[in-house]
Order: C-alpha cells, then structure tokens, then sequence
C-alpha cells in the first residue's frame, strides 16, 4: 500500500515538475488583444479584407499590418469595437452594398440548356442560354457564395438584401458576367444593365435594358451620366442621386433605391453616435446567444 | 481482333442513315464565312480588306506564329465586312465575310501539278504549311507542327486514324471508300516527311469495305499496313489507338510522340495529298450532314466558309428540329443558331429531333464513370472536386488530362452531364493558375 503510494505520489510531483519546466521554456507570448479583436469580429471567415479569415485579420490589426477599418462586412459597428480594443480613434466608414447590374426578368431564352445548372458552367455555351449575352443568367452562383445570405433568387434574378449585405465582394467574384458592383450605400441612383448592344439589339431581348439613347446625359445638370459603348455609365464622384435621370429613362433602367433603403432603414444614413451605441447593444446580445448555441 | 484495353462504351452507331450516299460536291455558296481562328493556336492575321476582290485559293489570313496556319478563299469574290464575331467555341475572333462572284476563278499560283517524288522533306513540310493544312478529325491542331517532332525523339511509326469512333459520321468511311488513292498517297507523303519505314491504317470492323478497300490499294507497299479493330467508342482518340494498334500507352500530359508515334487522320493525309500533288490549299472538306431532322442525309464536299444553314436547307431539314451540334453526337457542340459556317474542323452537322429531356440527378457513387473511363480518370471524384470549387486537388485527380470523350457522361445512370464539368473545370484551372502565377 505505501510503496505504491509513493512511486505514484513520487510520479505525480516528477510529471508536475516536467510541466512546469516545459511551460517555462516552450512558452508562447499570445497578445490577449488578438483574441479581443477576434471575438469582435462578424466570425464570417470570407476573406473581402484580404486576409485568410478573421483570426488571421485579428492578427494582423495587432501587430499594426491592417487597417482596423478593414474589415468590410463589419463596418463602421467593428471598426469602433476594435477601435475601443486597440485605443485609437476609427475614421467614418461609410456602408457599401453590392449592385445588381442587371433587371433583365423576361429575357427570353435563345436555346434550350440542359448542362450543369450553374452560371459559370452555362456561361461557357456560347454565353448561356439568354438572348442577351451580357444579362444575368440566373442560375444563381453569386446566392450560393454570399456568407451573409444577402442574395436570393426572386423571378430569375437575384435580389440584394441591402440590410444584410456586407459588401464582402464574394458575388463580384462570382458573377461570369460581372454583374456586381459594389457602391456606397449613400448613392441611391443606378443604372440597372450592363449590355453594350446597340440599342435595336437591346430592345429584341429586352424591354427593360439601357438602349443608350442618351436622354440622361443630356438631362443631368452634374455631368455625371455619360454613355460609353453603349451603355449609361455613372461618374459616382459626381453624382449627387438626384433622381432626374430616373424620370428621364424611357426604358426604366436607370433606377432610384431611396424608398427601398428608407423601407429598410438605410436611408438616411445614421450618425456615428446612433451606430456606436446600436453597435454596444448588439455586442452585450453576443455572448448570450453564442453560449444559447 | 485488337482493341484498347480499358474502358469504352458501344454507343448507337446510327452510320446507315449516311452510309451509302457518295460524297458529292455542293453548288457556291451566295455567302462564305471566315474565321480567322478555326484551329488549335495563335489566330491568323486578315490581310485582306473591304472591298478587295479575291481568288479562289488566295490567302486571305496568313498565319501568326508557329502554331498557326493561313486561311485561304475558298472561292473567287468580294470581301465584304470583316468583324468580330463568336466562333463555335465562344471565343470572338474577326471573321472575314466573301461574297461569291458565281466564276469560282483559281488563282494562279494554285494551277501547279507536281511530283511529290522529286522534293526534299523540307519543301514538302513548307507546302504543306502553306496550304493551312490541319488535322481534320476534329481538333483542328496544324498539321506542320505535327509533322515536326524535335530531335531527341525519334518517329518510328506513323498511324493513319480510320476509325470515325463517332456515331452518325461517315466522311472519313466516304473517303476511304472513295478516294482510296489519294489517301494512300498522303500517307506516302506523310511518311516521308517523318522518314519512318512503317505505318498502320487503323479501321473498325464495321467498315468492312473500307478496310479491305485500305488493304488492297497498299498490299504492294511494305511498310504500310492496314489492321481492323474491333468497335468501341473511343477507340478515334489518338492515345487509345496507339494503344489499341501497337500496345505504347501514352503516358498522361505527354505526347504521341514521346512514344515514337504520329497519327493523322484520312482526311488530313487527303488534304495532304492535294496540297503537295496539286498545290491545292484546304479549301474544302467533307462533311456529314445527318440525324433525324434531315430528309435527305448526305457526305458532302462543302468549301470551307459555307454557312450550315445552307447544308441545312439543301438537305431538308425538319423545322422541328430540337438540337443542332457540329461534329459527332459524342464529342461535338451543339449550336443555338445555324448562322455558324463549316471550317476546318468541321466533320458533321447534326439536326436531331428526338433529344432526351434528362433530369440530372445526384452521384450515386456507382463508379461506372471509373469503368468506362478509356484514360482510368476518377470521374466521379473530379466531379465532387469540381463542385466544391477544390481548385487545387485539379492536377492531382487528373482533370487537365480529360479528352471530353463523353464516355462518362454516356454511360453515366444519374445522367450528370459530366464532361460539362470538366470543361468548366479547365476553364477555373487556368484562371486560378494565372492567378498563382501573378502572386508569385
């Protein structure tokens, strides 16, 4: 009975001192900012900072090698979370939403497709199946890649939740046509298409496509509209989305989303007060609901 | 009888709807089409411009590089828009449009006949370059650069491909049945650039007549050989009738000619045989135009440029017609419109009407993909790769090696387009790879 004792009793205090040994040589330094900054962080893991995920941001702020205004889909809310962390001033970053560039419904198919019902593999048979070859395809890649579950199919078109959208720039990547655009929240007037055709071609395939008549060019008192290529291109710099060119628009292409981000509380955009205690709440609500799951 | 060891499927042959009807050459097309890209390569350069009147057999696009062939009129006329357009592929190149004068005038320097006989190897390989020869089967790759293995690897056998694996297409049995001469003159030419002393004609058993009509007009030669094959889809492809014929497995991302083999096909040794006997450049080819949709299906001589809608309406085409594909039911592309003209790559043009409306289902994980497979590819895990967007496991599972057969697509019993896929996948590789390499 003693023996064993204390062979164990002598085995357990060698093993404690090893440890204690390895925990003094092999020690890691961790920076418990790091940690901090992660926990503030969306947890997303998509990447639209240019890093490999939101620990590898984490880091990166702490050691001073990313802009604590870099991550996107967390805004202006983390931006000052991390601010606090960090003890610096954040600047003002001003939300952006992705933009469909495209609201082409009706678009008739010019054959029928059979192949894999994704855009990028459709976009490799002669363009996909709609007869305008620069319009959405709508088999709905750009849904499947938003981390934020901004995007969904409605009518054959996807359509941005402007209230979850981060703007994280995965649907820009996805889209064969290139059909995102991601543009300040406070620029509320856009154009809806992205096809070059001359007009007459525009018009066979679709009611609702630019036809580069020029009526907005003329009308705009900021020259912020131009047609390049066909196609109404907006100067944002410019633009003050006045909305005279959306009533100009003989083909409605040109659209105004200020009722829409009203709708959803968007617009107006809020003070940086207003944001910063939402953005406290929001983060006492965290924890609770982490621990729930 | 001998055939490729792993793999293959026994598609519908569906041969006797164009078996018999003997080639036959085509009225001038009011209007021909040119793109300036219509082979495996750097475009060719337009050197033609509007307004210019042509001849038939004049080059109108010289070619851009080594990998690269000139474009010549097919027939005598004007030139009247050159524009970017999309090719079959989806790639937008200039495409050069002549209208037809109705004389069909030869150019002068194209009345020449001479005898292959006398000439050096590299004058032989020049002609054949000029006159824009490519390999017909299919692929469009230049025939020249075929012809010029590098040094260090010996050519001791040349295969002639006979074998049309592709159901509906019978161009290549018309013309062997046909133009038995020709094409064993070509050969002759072809072997002699190469400087090998032998070479197979390969042909599947179910062109009987072709084979014995093979074998009796070379039985004087030594060297040349001609060999049935028992049938199975996708024997046409070049690695597996190396295998097939001489038993040499062409090791994956290499070449034939690693392993001392070129194989051309019967239309290229033909187009050969023109050019160097009668300095005729490839201005014309036959065609197979056939499926359901059309009255009255046919092997035609169509001159390169010639709108299929033409071909179409010469051999009456069903309106009903649901699906239009360019080349073979297995490997060619299906076309939305008809606006497209024949090039040289061109080897049939099917009007289907009867199409099956599959639903793709999920993978059942039964491996007949694997079964099937002529290059032992891992279709199914490709496939489960690809849709996870794994770019980098690509290389590894062997996907840049598919040849887009269509064999896994055929014998697939959740009718995935899988080939589909893969296509993609090439596409996502090469984006992904340049992307790698500009980090770097």
């Amino acid at each position: 009975m003693l023996p064993s004792l204390m062979i164990l009793g002598f085995l357990g205090l060698l093993f404690g001192f090893g440890l204690f040994i390895a925990s003094r040589v092999f020690r890691v330094n961790v920076d418990v900012r790091i940690a901090r900054v992660e926990h503030a962080l969306p947890g997303a893991n998509c990447g639209a900072c240019g890093l490999a995920g939101c620990g590898a941001f984490a880091k990166a702020i702490v050691h001073g090698s990313a802009d604590i205004t870099g991550c996107i889909p967390g805004g202006d809310s983390v931006a000052h979370l991390v601010a606090d962390i960090m003890g610096v001033e954040a600047k003002e970053v001003e939300k952006d939403v992705a933009i469909l560039r495209c609201q082409g419904k009706d678009v008739q198919d010019r054959y029928e497709y059979q192949g894999v019902k994704t855009c990028a593999a459709a976009a490799l048979i002669h363009g996909g199946p709609k007869s305008c070859l620069e319009g959405c395809i709508g088999f709905g890649d750009c849904c499947k890649v938003c981390p934020f579950d901004a995007l969904h199919m409605k009518d054959g078109l996807p359509v941005v939740d402007e209230a979850k959208c981060k703007s994280c720039g995965k649907c820009v990547e996805a889209c064969p046509k290139g059909l995102f655009d991601l543009q300040p929240i406070g620029k509320l007037v856009h154009v809806r298409c992205k096809n070059h055709e001359l007009g007459k071609f525009v018009r066979k395939s679709c009611a609702v496509g630019c036809i580069a008549c020029k009526k907005c060019e003329k009308i705009c008192k900021f020259d912020a509209v131009h047609i390049e290529n066909n196609l109404a291109v907006f100067d944002y710099e410019k633009c003050v989305s006045c909305g005279l060119c959306v009533k100009e628009c003989p083909t409605g292409t040109i659209v105004n989303l200020r009722m829409e981000r009203k709708t959803i509380g968007l617009w107006p955009i809020k003070k940086k007060e207003e944001v910063k205690t939402e953005a406290v709440e929001s983060d006492a609500a965290q924890p609770q609901s982490e621990a729930q799951s | 009888m001998k055939t490729f060891k792993d793999g293959g499927i026994h598609p519908p042959e569906m041969k006797q709807l164009s078996k018999d009807s003997k080639l036959e050459r085509i009225e001038l097309p009011k209007q021909l089409i040119f793109p300036v890209s219509q082979h495996i390569g750097a475009p060719a350069k337009a050197i033609v411009s509007v307004g210019d009147e042509v001849l038939k057999g004049q080059v109108i696009a010289e070619a851009n590089g080594f990998v690269s062939v000139p474009i010549h009129a097919s027939t005598s006329g004007k030139v009247v828009t050159i524009e970017p357009r999309t090719t079959v592929l989806g790639k937008i190149c200039d495409h050069i449009v002549i209208e037809s004068d109705g004389q069909d005038k030869w150019s002068e320097e194209n009345k020449r006949s001479r005898e292959w006989k006398d000439l050096g190897k590299d004058k032989i390989k020049s002609f054949i370059k000029d006159a824009g020869i490519v390999g017909m089967g299919g692929a469009a790759f230049p025939t020249h650069v075929k012809l010029s293995p590098p040094d260090d690897r010996p050519i001791d056998t040349l295969i002639l491909n006979g074998i049309e694996c592709e159901p509906y297409l019978t161009c290549d049995y018309r013309l062997m049945m046909e133009k038995t001469k020709g094409v064993i003159e070509g050969l002759r030419i072809i072997m002699k650039v190469l400087g090998v002393e032998r070479a197979i004609i390969g042909v599947e058993a179910n062109k009987q007549d072709a084979f014995e009509a093979m074998r009796d007009a070379c039985w004087a030669d030594d060297g040349i050989s001609a060999e049935l094959l028992k049938v199975k889809y996708p024997q046409g492809a070049e690695k597996q009738l190396i295998e097939a014929l001489i038993g040499r497995e062409v090791p994956p991302g290499k070449l034939p000619l690693d392993v001392g083999v070129v194989v051309q096909n019967v239309g290229t040794a033909y187009a050969v045989y023109e050019a160097v006997t009668q300095s005729k450049p490839l201005i014309e080819r036959a065609v197979t135009v056939t499926g359901d949709g059309i009255s009255k299906p046919a092997n035609l001589i169509v001159p390169i440029g010639t709108p299929i809608s033409d071909l179409l309406q010469r051999q009456g085409v069903n309106p009903k017609t649901k699906k239009l594909i360019l080349g073979g039911p297995m490997m060619g592309i299906a076309v939305p419109t008809p606006e497209f003209p024949v090039t040289k790559g061109t080897s049939g043009i099917l009007a289907l009407m009867k199409i099956p409306n599959y639903m793709p289902g999920p993978c059942i994980r039964c491996g007949k993909c694997v079964s099937v497979c002529p290059l032992r590819g891992m279709a199914a895990e490709m496939v489960a790769a690809i849709e996870a967007g794994q770019v980098e496991k690509y290389e590894h599972l062997h996907v840049l090696d598919c040849v887009e057969c269509g064999t896994c697509t055929f014998a697939c019993p959740s009718h995935r387009t899988l080939v589909h896929y893969v296509k993609q996948a090439k596409a996502e590789y090469q984006a992904w790879k340049a992307e790698q390499q500009n980090k770097k």
